[in-house]
């Protein structure tokens, strides 16, 4: 579904963002773009939603130039940028006027994730805080049954109960045809809904493994001291050290945050592709 | 479907243009109401004011008027045209609209141009007629008489109505295309940029045809190229034809390259 080819992009000529930046990806996963502030991120996600043209290399978004921003692409494909702006009318009469514009949107899936989110259909989105806006737009996005929905950030601004209400709705509400990716530095808010992790750093994708892949080749522990533990990468907790080891049998919860630690660090990790 | 109609569909499907047009009409609505009645108040007002002031309303030169008011309100409307350009945010939601850039190109075209030509006249009337009849009510002495339509648009003489007409489609589709450009300030910077180009051309010409007495002069190069008043108007059609035609174009293709 998402095929970047020595993607060279950069706001400015001398120090491009990303240099033969390459990405593969297939439909049915929820992918989790991680990356460090500035690492480039929303630009990566602007340039698959058609919003900036590369400099160099290729990309094709089911077999499409995101740029040429053909209808036919744009039918399938909502973006959710972190910063955003709605119209000051109703829910209601957003939804009829916009909904026609995309051919798989769904009315019904709609109102009940209106009733998950808690968001009254005759309320006007003018009046809504920031945390609802991001919501109506969020269950919008879901509606359209896009094929491709890019989410830069969508858990900013969400409160705890929405958070939770996010990943209920989001993981309930998609097909095998469609693809997710997410963009967030909050890891903890989509670490038991994201399929694959996509590390960006230094213009490259530094890690692009499922969630199954390091799962059954890493395990995360905490641990109170550091002796006699054959690591690969350690750092402080409360209570004494957070390890990422080579997995050895035992079964362990999958801790995002600690191996974006250890990449953007610089540990070299060897994750062997399962062939599912 | 076809392989060119499929392609042809890329570009422009009317029943896409047409739900195109409902969602940004739904979305604007309330800014279009704040337009149409704040035109109307400031040209009542306007209007009122010059029916008052005045002793001989006789005297009025209503088409001159109607012009000069129509000319500046058209710049003004036409200078916020693609208003979501302005701001990233409403930016990046237009362009992620699933409809052709044509498409959208020709909704701002008929939403700031046609619209405009559509409905300014019958606001000056209908405003003229509310005005006149305000002013007779506020006023003593014989009621004033709303002066016939066709008086309002005549010309001050026929041979002035093709160039006028030329002349402001040059005008409106140059500012069109600047808004299409420019991100910040569009109206102000397409001018100052016409204004500049204007002088450089002129400017130009004059200094090396006139000043270093080139050529014999303007006035010599200007004969010899134009031999009478019809090569003359017609190479100004052309002109103007083609520079209005370009801008069209260069407009639609700024939007198309349009990066946020």
């Amino acid at each position: 579904m998402i095929e970047i080819q020595n993607l060279t992009f950069g706001y400015s000529r001398k120090s491009p963002l990303f240099e033969e930046l390459n990405l593969k990806a297939s439909k049915g996963s929820i992918i989790g773009l991680l990356g460090k502030n500035g690492a480039g991120k929303s630009t990566l996600l602007r340039i698959m939603a058609g919003l900036l043209s590369p400099q160099k290399g290729d990309i094709s978004i089911m077999g499409k130039t995101p740029f040429r921003r053909q209808p036919a692409f744009l039918q399938q494909v909502y973006f959710v940028p972190e910063e955003f702006s709605v119209p000051a009318i109703s829910i209601n009469a957003y939804v009829k006027a916009a909904g026609s514009l995309y051919p798989n949107f769904n009315p019904s899936k709609m109102a009940g994730i209106l009733q998950d989110f808690e968001l009254d259909g005759t309320k006007n989105l003018g009046k809504m805080s920031y945390g609802q806006k991001k919501k109506f737009l969020i269950a919008f996005a879901l509606s359209t049954n896009c094929r491709l929905l890019i989410l830069d950030e969508p858990t900013n601004g969400l409160d705890i109960p929405s958070k939770s209400r996010f990943r209920k709705v989001l993981a309930g509400a998609l097909s095998d045809e469609q693809m997710v990716v997410i963009s967030t530095h909050q890891v903890k808010d989509v670490e038991n809904l994201i399929d694959r992790i996509v590390l960006i750093d230094q213009g490259k994708i530094m890690f692009n493994h499922s969630v199954t892949d390091v799962s059954q080749n890493l395990a995360f522990q905490t641990v109170s001291d550091l002796h006699n533990i054959d690591c690969l990468y350690n750092e402080t907790a409360p209570g004494g050290f957070r390890v990422l080891k080579r997995k050895n049998g035992m079964e362990t919860p999958l801790d995002i945050e600690l191996l974006f630690n250890a990449i953007t660090n610089g540990t070299k990790l060897e994750i062997h592709e399962s062939d599912i | 479907m076809a392989p060119n109609s499929k392609s042809m569909n890329q570009i422009f499907s009317f029943s896409r243009f047409v739900k195109l047009a409902t969602y940004y009409f739904s979305i604007q609505k309330r800014r279009f109401l704040l337009i149409i009645g704040g035109a109307f108040v400031a040209l009542f007002l306007f209007l009122l004011g010059v029916l008052v002031r005045k002793n001989n309303w006789d005297g009025i030169d209503w088409a001159a008027m109607f012009y000069l008011i129509g000319f500046m309100g058209a710049t003004l409307y036409i200078g916020t045209a693609f208003s979501y350009l302005r701001k990233k945010e409403t930016t990046v939601n237009m362009l992620m609209v699933p409809a052709s850039v044509f498409e959208k190109y020709l909704l701002e075209f008929f939403n700031r141009i046609v619209m405009f030509v559509l409905l300014y006249p019958v606001l000056f009337i209908l405003t003229r007629r509310f005005a006149v009849a305000v002013a007779n009510f506020l006023k003593e002495g014989p009621a004033m008489a709303v002066s016939s339509l066709s008086e309002l648009f005549k010309m001050p003489s026929d041979d002035m109505v093709l160039p006028f007409i030329f002349v402001v489609i040059l005008g409106v589709l140059v500012v069109f295309a600047g808004t299409a450009a420019i991100r910040k300030y569009p109206l102000i910077k397409t001018l100052i940029f016409v204004g500049v180009v204007f002088i450089a051309c002129v400017g130009y010409f004059y200094l090396i045809l006139e000043k270093m007495n080139l050529a014999q002069g303007i006035a010599y190069v200007f004969e010899s190229i134009f031999h009478d008043q019809d090569t003359f108007f017609a190479s100004l059609y052309v002109i103007i034809g083609s520079s209005s035609l370009l801008s069209l174009v260069y407009g639609f293709f700024k939007l198309k390259e349009k990066e946020v």
